[in-house]
């Protein structure tokens, strides 16, 4: 390798004293003295080869490289044993979206997931924080998945452990009622329930302030922002609530759902439910009705009780298309429409009221709503808006054939 | 005069001159940018006191093979730019790229101050598929990184990371 870099040197430096030379002939501005000047700073460079280092590279290349392991968490926690520059430029990428999973690899002896030790995770995290380079501080989205029982006493009688997040945009919250809590799942106001939520009492939660939640709601049991341990103070400066429902299959006809919100809503601008399909028996393939009943009785509460959010414009994201034979996006608006009118009714609203309530819901189909990225991109995952309008495509050209 | 106007000068740190056609020089969006605030002024060399002659040289060869691709916006946001997600490097730049560390650092650092994007893409792709699949001792070894962690750090940062695995 050595050899033919030296041939090419030369070969320049030939070049170089041609350009003089005609420099010279043709009488130019450089004095001789500046060409000797050349000359010299011309053998320098035949003694000094390329002699770059990575870690010549500023903190903001050494970052650019790192930005290709974004979905390759392996390799950024290896980066970040390094060195201290690496460090520092990984935890960034690492941090900035912060996942908690309360499952562990054991399960119980139904073959659900055991919920992991919080207490040990909560402990941990404390620790971090004290560190100046906080890694708490990176984290621009935290997943709570799932939210239980275990995360609301995670870190109970340790005194100074408070958990926080200052420069946290998303949270996003699964609950999931298909694994048995049992705690999680007492009806709030039983008193034989040894475990009683009054709100405000998960740990984790208590002192983060998210600009946006995501709600990602796989079980009808209560409505979302009635999770046993959300603390009031998490919607303090709430702007956009989202909310994604799937196929719910649990929920009984004519069952209500447990609780209504009675969160202070204060910075709330917009509302949107995502009606996604996870599963394939969706869609004009299984009965709709739970789940667009679930979405009606989850509804009706910020559409006509709340104080704070009955003038707020609500967004219903729906994957029935136009072609689909057994619920077009029409059809499921206006079944979502009159079991809002059905409620609303019943307590005692006028026509013109529910009329104009319920003009500021609007629906979008999947498709449509898939492709205005502007809407969700940084808030939801690419893959997974993809993946629901990709899924709705295939269920409609089935139905046609 | 007309083919005249389609050429550049550009002098490096070490004094040397290379007369360069436009369209190639434009590739930098700091030469170009330099252009237009030169103008009109024919034979004016434009000092590039960053980068040497011979990673010029390699450079310009990059620059000429592409000089027909479209440019990319000068606006566009390295953030959250579609290339990044792909590790991928062409055929050519691939072949064009296999060169010793030095010059890839060099290059590298000549391709952002220069501000040639798709360059410092490919220069920092490269790096990343030299780190992939390395442990944290064997990518050490292979740029010459010293351990610069307290024993208390390292411990800190073993920590840390428990937490972020999935």
């Amino acid at each position: 390798m050595a050899p033919s870099k030296k041939k090419s040197k030369i070969r320049k430096s030939s070049r170089k004293l041609k350009s003089v030379f005609a420099e010279g002939v043709n009488g130019g501005s450089s004095s001789s003295g500046s060409t000797l000047t050349k000359q010299v700073s011309e053998l320098q460079l035949i003694r000094t080869p390329p002699s770059a280092q990575i870690t010549d590279l500023p903190d903001e290349l050494i970052h650019h490289i790192f930005s290709y392991f974004s979905s390759d968490t392996t390799s950024l926690l290896k980066c970040s044993t390094v060195s201290r520059q690496w460090h520092q430029a990984a935890s960034s990428s690492i941090w900035q979206h912060l996942t908690l999973t309360p499952w562990s690899k054991e399960k119980d002896e139904n073959g659900a997931p055991l919920a992991n030790d919080a207490h040990q995770y909560f402990g941990q995290i404390a620790t971090t924080q004290r560190s100046q380079r906080s890694t708490t501080d990176q984290v621009r989205k935290f997943t709570l998945h799932h939210h239980t029982s275990e995360w609301c006493k995670a870190g109970k009688g340790q005194r100074s452990s408070t958990f926080k997040l200052p420069n946290l945009d998303i949270l996003e919250i699964y609950f999931d009622g298909r694994w048995k809590f049992p705690r999680l799942h007492a009806k709030p106001d039983s008193p034989t329930s040894k475990t009683r939520y009054t709100g405000g009492d998960c740990r984790l939660l208590q002192d983060i302030y998210p600009r946006i939640i995501v709600f990602k709601c796989c079980t009808a049991h209560c409505h979302p922002l009635c999770v046993p341990g959300l603390p009031t103070s998490l919607f303090r400066h709430v702007e956009e609530l989202i909310f994604v429902s799937s196929d719910v299959e649990h929920i009984k006809p004519g069952k209500q759902i447990l609780g209504a919100p009675e969160f202070p809503l204060g910075q709330l601008k917009s509302i949107t439910w995502i009606f996604a399909p996870e599963w394939n028996n969706f869609a004009g393939t299984s009965n709709l009705s739970p789940s667009l009943k679930f979405i009606a009785q989850c509804l009706f509460p910020m559409l006509f009780t709340h104080p704070q959010t009955s003038d707020l414009p609500i967004t219903i994201v729906n994957p029935a298309q136009q072609s689909c034979q057994a619920y077009t996006t029409r059809e499921a608006i206006e079944m979502i429409k009159s079991d809002l009118t059905k409620q609303a009714t019943k307590v005692g609203f006028s026509e013109t009221d529910i009329v104009r309530r319920l003009s500021e819901v609007s629906l979008v189909s999947m498709k449509a709503w898939a492709m205005s990225e502007d809407k969700w991109e940084g808030t939801l995952e690419k893959g997974d808006v993809l993946r629901w309008s990709n899924r709705i495509e295939r269920m409609v050209r089935w139905n046609f054939q | 005069m007309a083919e005249k106007k389609q050429t550049v000068i550009l002098q490096t740190s070490d004094d040397e001159q290379f007369t360069v056609e436009k369209v190639v020089a434009e590739r930098s969006a700091m030469i170009k940018s330099m252009m237009e605030d030169l103008g009109d002024q024919e034979g004016q060399a434009i000092p590039l006191p960053n980068v040497s002659s011979s990673v010029l040289t390699k450079i310009l060869e990059y620059c000429d093979h592409h000089k027909t691709e479209p440019l990319p916006a000068p606006d566009a946001n390295d953030a959250d730019d579609s290339r990044r997600k792909t590790s991928e490097i062409g055929e050519w730049d691939s072949r064009w790229i296999q060169v010793d560390q030095e010059m890839l650092f060099e290059i590298i650092l000549a391709a952002n101050y220069l501000d040639i994007k798709p360059l410092l893409d490919v220069g920092c792709k490269t790096v990343a598929n030299m780190i992939k699949g390395k442990t944290p001792e064997e990518i050490r070894k292979l740029f010459n990184i010293t351990n610069d962690f307290t024993p208390e750090e390292e411990e800190q940062i073993r920590k840390e990371n428990e937490w972020a695995e999935e």
